[in-house]
């Protein structure tokens, strides 16, 4: 009986240590700030489009910060350089998925990598929140449920706004430069399905692979196409490789780019001389230029001023889809997560879905998102743009 | 002598067995010489067969390398780790096809960034385990390739690289080195050996087999060399025979020259010890046949060789020598004759034994005869030393002084047999001589101090001091001769000075410096010293002659009055530098003052509220103008102020002077008038000057005046080469005290104290006006009446215009430029400013242009560098911390901004309002310049013109 008695109290004794330590444990966490990720090429090929989104994320978590945090608690950023290699960003993603204070991850400009980051993320629970990355794949993927958020391009729908642009300016035959990966191929899928629809038809089909650097080959596969512009699916170092190809035709088509270029530092890598001689359309879905009475608008643009460059001009910020797109998800995530008033996953995705307005930088978005439609921007909020002199991009006049 | 031997049976004997000896040693060293020869030629045959191994080997490994790190950055491998959903339809095939060496079972694998095997083939159960982790390291976090050869094969792993980063790994395995060393061909064999004695690789494979061990072979008959590479032995070898095969046939041809040699230096030693002695014995035949036939010039017998040529030439010397003894009397007789001196030799009973013609010239030509010589020379009356100087006249009254010198003549045996006289003519000497003692004389009484030193001797010193010397100096001739006169020089004397004298001295120069001496009483004195190179007739210097004169007295008098000079002049310019910041730290706060009240009458005000800015800012413009008085004042004081002369429109000038006196006078309903005639309108002169006296004038004609009028009266007069312009100025105002009118051009002169007191002002504008109308070759006068007014008349001198006058004078700029050619672009604008103030100012004004603001030329110049867009214009501060405008402009016109801001509109912006300050910034390569402070219009004028002008060009 004493033994019996005996064993009890020690039971007793240890349940009430095991419940005080998992209490402070607790307490301990609530104390620690949220962490949102960013996953993203820090140093690679799209530094500047990394860079944009990360000061967008910061623009946005001060002004949380500043009222108070999410949940009463404060938020940081904490960054993860994948530099556009998908086995990097499945090592972030594990290396996320472990910490306790975690609210979402914020993705990078990569659609391979999101792509390849798909099964972790499910498997782990995490929100993924797309500030760039355009491949329909990754929000129409078949995990169910679906921890995928997107404010960004859907290349099904960039197709869509790229063809129309085409079909203003009476463009009838087009070539394709697509870049060897999962963002290459599904952009070809969505403009083979909507070319006829415009009157266009796709005349050739070139590739190019990343690190690539020689195009004359396919370039004059192209010029012999007879096509009448280049559609171009590249980032920034394959891009400066076509235009710097293209540059030595004796007549230079029109370029009418995905924004993959806008990723990184393109006008300066191909300097503004050969810049200029070239006529580029490139996709983009904000610009500080466009609505600049707008009080979010001039509110932001103020604080990037202040936190990051005094210099910067409404048109000269690099990446600045990637600024706005982040700035917009970090405001919906904290708005979504203080409304399911806790960090775990599905209760955060379910609030995500049932946000009934919210207005952002770029629009006003009612709702954000819904259980079926994880992306938020569609063809009527994409427009095409072009370099000025400068090389900073401004809106294209005349069609849009 | 018939027991003697023969010359040839001598030499014979002595030359064979010596040549046996040398013909064996000579023989042995020829045969070993070969061999030896021969071994090291296979050595080093063998020897360049294993570093030729050892290149291969270095060069098949770089080479499978290189193409590991070509096929690694192949673009369809690297698009291969980012296309992770596709890659298995053509990664697979890539590595597959992929084939660096001739062994078909090499392996390769590919890896992801943390070293994950990804793709492979023939990897598992082929590649050692322990290479598996030895690589990651050095691959994937430094990015360099990774080498490994072995006894169980080679290794190698290079890195997939993205944008300088390892973002995965290709690495490469064969199981021996026997895949990648290529074969060279040579009949030699070659192998590589591991450690363990295992044989890697060999050049003939199928005598010696790889995997054998190398110790095992039989290698006894084989010429075997071998190298280390790295941990692996190398070795060359071929048989013996095969080897040596090249030097056998050398040894029946070695052997008959062996004997030839023998066969030939037997006949040689025989045939020179005949020839020997037939030719010595012919010699001999020969000298016999030549001194019997006594003077032996006959026969010219030519000798076979060398020597007997030699011992001929001899005995024939000797015999031409004996002949040429009897020639030398004759000689002797020329050569005395030719002597200039008077040579007679008389024996012991005075009679001439031997005389030469110039004893004979001398008797004729001076009327001498022997006797008298020997009367007066060889025994004079009185004889004082053994040289005697003698005088002789010609008829014609020139004079001879001859030198005679006696020598006694003495017999083989010592005795004495007679006297030899030599006379030496030393006429020409004995007047130098003279010439030198007057001049001589002559020097040593001049007044002034004359030395000589010879610079030729060490030291350079004193040869000569005269009288005049020893009385300046204190010194005595004794003291100072055979020193250098560096003892007149001490302590205060200036070391340039001294150098001065030195360099003249070693250039041959003359110099004429006032230096400080010390006399020998230590006392000092100026020393005014003239030095002049004495040249020789070739040119060089050896003397310097040095003329002193004592100059203290003047020296002192002239530094005094240096020193007093220097002392006013830097007074004034310390005062009127001084003046001149003070201008500038005063008037970068009126500018702020101004531009900001400017501000603020833009701004919502009531009526008082704006009556109260705009007389705050006719107080900040008055000041401005009282700063600018005394500035005039100070360039006055400082002999700075000067006047230009360029073209411009008298008529012009005038009326827009007086209109806008005209409206200042009408708000006190007094009317300012203008009457003039002139003979020319087109005139040339200082219009800045101009405007600036009437200005004053008139604005004290307005001020002093509170009613009635005020008129102004100007003509222009023609002289023959320039123009007269008399103005006068009459009020009818308060008027001047008869007794104040003299001191009313003074400095700080107004009529009394109570005056300032009342109207203001410094009390300069007048004192101005007269230096600037003094400059311009004209005066100024004044009557007065006290409460009836005053006229205050002037005239200057103006002069013809330089060009003709152009067809059409605009006055002002049209006002249309201030808006910009392209609509609605913004042009962007670089501000250069340190001065808070004025920068708000200046970007208010542009509130229609995109303004960035720097606070110095330095930033001024990293913005332009840093900057992504293109600036239109610069407006650009003179002064300011770190890099002031001047040196900034300068620095952008250079291109060091880059050359697209060479040309762009630069407009400085400054407080200092001196004239001159103009050309200064158009020097510095600005375009325009706007004075402090500015206002709305004048800027926005001057932005807009530039940019204009800017976009035109």
């Amino acid at each position: 009986m004493r033994y019996q008695q005996l064993l009890v109290n020690t039971a007793a004794t240890f349940v009430t240590m095991l419940v005080v330590m998992l209490c402070s444990a607790k307490l301990v966490i609530a104390s620690q700030p949220i962490v949102i990720g960013l996953d993203a090429d820090m140093s690679s090929v799209a530094v500047e489009g990394g860079q944009a989104i990360k000061r967008g994320a910061l623009l946005a978590i001060d002004e949380i910060n500043a009222r108070g945090g999410i949940l009463n608690r404060q938020v940081v950023l904490e960054i993860s350089d994948h530099r556009g290699n998908p086995a990097r960003g499945i090592k972030n993603i594990e290396a996320y998925a472990k910490n306790p204070n975690l609210l979402a991850v914020l993705g990078g400009v990569h659609t391979p990598v999101a792509l390849a980051e798909l099964p972790y993320i499910h498997k782990h629970q995490l929100i993924y929140l797309g500030p760039w990355a355009a491949g329909t794949s990754i929000i129409d993927n078949d995990y169910s449920p679906n921890f995928v958020f997107r404010i960004s391009v859907r290349d099904a729908e960039a197709a869509k706004v790229m063809l129309r642009h085409a079909a203003a300016r009476g463009i009838s035959r087009i070539a394709l430069a697509l870049e060897r990966t999962g963002w290459g191929r599904s952009n070809l899928a969505s403009l083979q399905q909507h070319s006829e629809a415009y009157g266009i038809s796709i005349v050739s089909v070139q590739w190019i692979n990343w690190r690539q650097q020689d195009f004359q080959q396919e370039m004059r596969a192209i010029a012999q196409s007879d096509a009448q512009a280049l559609f171009m699916v590249v980032n920034a170092p394959e891009g400066v490789v076509i235009a710097n190809t293209m540059v030595q035709l004796e007549k230079p088509l029109p370029m009418i780019s995905h924004w993959g270029i806008a990723g990184g530092d393109f006008a300066a890598r191909i300097g503004l001389s050969t810049l200029n001689q070239l006529d580029f359309a490139v996709l983009q879905t904000f610009s500080f230029e466009r609505n600049p009475q707008d009080e979010i608008n001039q509110r932001v643009f103020n604080a990037y001023r202040n936190r990051f460059d005094t210099n910067a001009q409404r048109d000269s910020i690099l990446g600045v889809v990637g600024l706005a797109h982040a700035y917009d998800l970090i405001h919906i995530i904290a708005k979504a997560a203080e409304q399911a008033g806790t960090l775990d996953a599905n209760a955060v995705k379910a609030a995500m879905e049932n946000l009934s307005e919210h207005q952002g930088l770029i629009k006003q978005y009612i709702p954000p998102f819904t259980p079926t439609r994880h992306d938020a921007l569609f063809a009527d909020d994409y427009f095409m743009s072009r370099f000025n002199a400068l090389g900073h991009l401004e809106p294209y006049p005349e069609v849009n | 002598m018939s027991r003697l031997p023969s010359l040839r049976q001598y030499l014979q004997r002595i030359m064979l067995p010596k040549l046996a000896v040398i013909l064996v040693a000579i023989t042995l060293i020829i045969f070993s010489a070969v061999f030896l020869t021969a071994n090291r030629h296979i050595g080093e045959v063998h020897k360049g067969y294993l570093t030729d191994l050892k290149d291969s080997i270095e060069q098949s490994i770089e080479l499978t390398r290189s193409e590991l790190i070509t096929i690694a950055n192949n673009d369809l491998l690297v698009n291969g780790l980012i296309d992770m959903d596709y890659q298995q339809y053509y990664l697979p095939l890539f590595i597959q096809s992929t084939q660096i060496t001739e062994d078909r079972n090499l392996s390769l694998a590919l890896f992801n960034f943390a070293g994950d095997k990804l793709l492979f083939k023939n990897w598992d159960d082929r590649v050692p385990v322990h290479y598996l982790n030895a690589w990651q390291t050095q691959v994937l976090s430094n990015a360099e390739s990774y080498t490994s050869v072995n006894e169980d094969g080679v290794f190698i792993v290079a890195p997939v690289m993205i944008n300088g980063m390892a973002e995965g790994a290709l690495a490469f395995y064969v199981d021996s080195l026997h895949w990648i060393v290529s074969n060279r061909p040579n009949v030699a064999t070659q192998l590589i050996v591991g450690e363990q004695g295992k044989v890697l690789y060999s050049s003939h494979p199928k005598q010696y087999p790889v995997g054998t061990n190398y110790y095992s072979l039989d290698l006894n008959t084989q010429y075997t060399a071998s190298a280390q590479w790295d941990k692996f032995l190398l070795v060359s070898f071929e048989p013996f025979i095969n080897a040596y095969n090249n030097i056998f046939w050398l040894i029946p041809i070695l052997t008959l020259a062996v004997i030839s040699i023998i066969l030939t230096s037997l006949y040689s030693v025989r045939a020179a010890a005949n020839l020997s002695s037939l030719t010595l014995q012919r010699l001999h035949e020969n000298l016999e046949h030549q001194i019997d036939s006594s003077q032996g010039r006959s026969e010219k017998a030519q000798e076979p060789t060398l020597e007997m040529s030699q011992i001929r030439y001899a005995f024939e010397q000797l015999i031409e020598s004996v002949n040429d003894l009897s020639l030398s009397n004759n000689r002797f007789r020329n050569i005395t004759n030719s002597m200039e001196e008077i040579l007679v030799v008389v024996n012991n009973d005075d009679q001439i034994i031997l005389s030469n013609s110039a004893f004979t010239h001398f008797t004729e030509h001076y009327e001498q005869t022997f006797d008298d010589i020997l009367k007066n020379v060889l025994h004079p009356a009185v004889r004082t030393a053994k040289k005697l100087q003698l005088s002789y006249q010609k008829g014609t009254g020139e004079q001879l002084h001859v030198s005679w010198n006696t020598s006694p003549m003495l017999n083989d045996e010592g005795e004495f047999i007679g006297h030899i006289l030599v006379g030496e003519n030393i006429t020409q000497r004995v007047i130098l001589e003279k010439d030198v003692l007057i001049r001589t004389r002559a020097m040593n009484e001049a007044t002034v101090s004359i030395v000589i030193s010879d610079i030729n001797q060490p030291g350079n010193p004193l040869i000569y001091v005269n009288t005049a010397f020893e009385k300046l100096t204190g010194y005595s001739k004794t003291e100072v001769l055979g020193k250098n006169c560096r003892f007149l020089q001490g302590p205060n004397t200036a070391p340039e000075h001294i150098q001065q004298i030195s360099d003249a001295i070693n250039t041959g120069q003359g110099v004429e410096i006032t230096l400080l001496n010390y006399r020998k009483d230590g006392s000092e004195f100026y020393n005014k010293l003239t030095l002049s190179p004495i040249q020789q007739r070739d040119g060089s210097v050896s003397h310097f002659i040095g003329i002193q004169q004592d100059v203290t007295l003047q020296e002192q008098t002239s530094r005094y009055l240096e020193e007093a000079k220097l002392r006013a002049e830097e007074s004034t310019q310390l005062k009127s530098r001084f003046l001149a910041s003070m201008s500038h730290e005063i008037r970068t706060p009126i500018n702020g003052i101004y531009g900001m009240l400017g501000l603020l009458t833009n701004g919502k005000l009531d009526e008082s509220q704006q009556n109260y800015v705009r007389m705050a800012r006719q107080s900040t413009k008055d000041l401005l103008h009282i700063i600018n008085d005394i500035l005039d004042f100070s360039k006055i004081e400082a002999g700075k102020l000067t006047v230009e002369r360029h073209d411009f429109n008298l008529m012009d000038l005038l009326n827009e002077t007086i209109e806008h006196y005209a409206f200042e006078g009408a708000t006190k309903d007094i009317p300012v008038t203008l009457t003039c005639s002139l003979s020319e309108q087109w005139v040339s002169g200082d219009t800045v000057r101009i405007r600036q006296i009437l200005s004053n004038l008139l604005s004290n004609a307005v001020k002093f005046t509170s009613q009635g009028k005020v008129t102004v009266q100007a003509t222009l007069v023609r002289a023959e080469d320039h123009f007269t312009l008399k103005c006068e100025v009459s009020d009818t105002g308060i008027g001047i005290e008869a007794s104040q009118l003299d001191n009313i051009f003074s400095l700080f002169s107004q009529e009394d104290e109570s005056t300032t007191r009342q109207f203001g002002g410094t009390g300069l504008g007048l004192a101005i006006s007269k230096q600037l109308i003094q400059l311009m070759g004209g005066d100024i006068h004044v009557t007065s009446t006290k409460g009836k007014g005053s006229t205050f008349s002037f005239s200057v001198l103006l002069y013809p215009a330089l060009k003709d006058a152009p067809a059409q004078y605009t006055g002002a700029q049209s006002q249309s430029a201030d808006s910009f050619a392209t609509g609605s672009y913004k042009p962007l604008v670089l501000l250069v400013e340190d001065n808070t103030i004025n920068q708000v100012v200046a970007r208010e004004h542009l509130n229609d242009c995109r303004v960035m603001v720097t606070a110095n030329g330095q930033e001024a110049i990293d913005a332009l560098k840093g900057a992504k867009a293109q600036f239109d214009l610069i407006l650009m501060d003179c002064q300011m911390p770190v890099m002031d405008g001047y040196e900034a402009t300068r620095r952008i016109r250079s291109g060091e901004a880059g050359d697209s801001y060479q040309n762009v509109p630069i407009i400085a912006l400054t407080a200092n309002a001196m004239k001159g300050d103009r050309d200064t910034c158009i020097a510095a390569g600005m375009n325009d310049y706007i004075s402090k402070p500015f206002n709305e219009s004048e800027l926005r004028h001057k932005v807009w013109q530039w940019y204009n002008i800017a976009q035109v060009d």
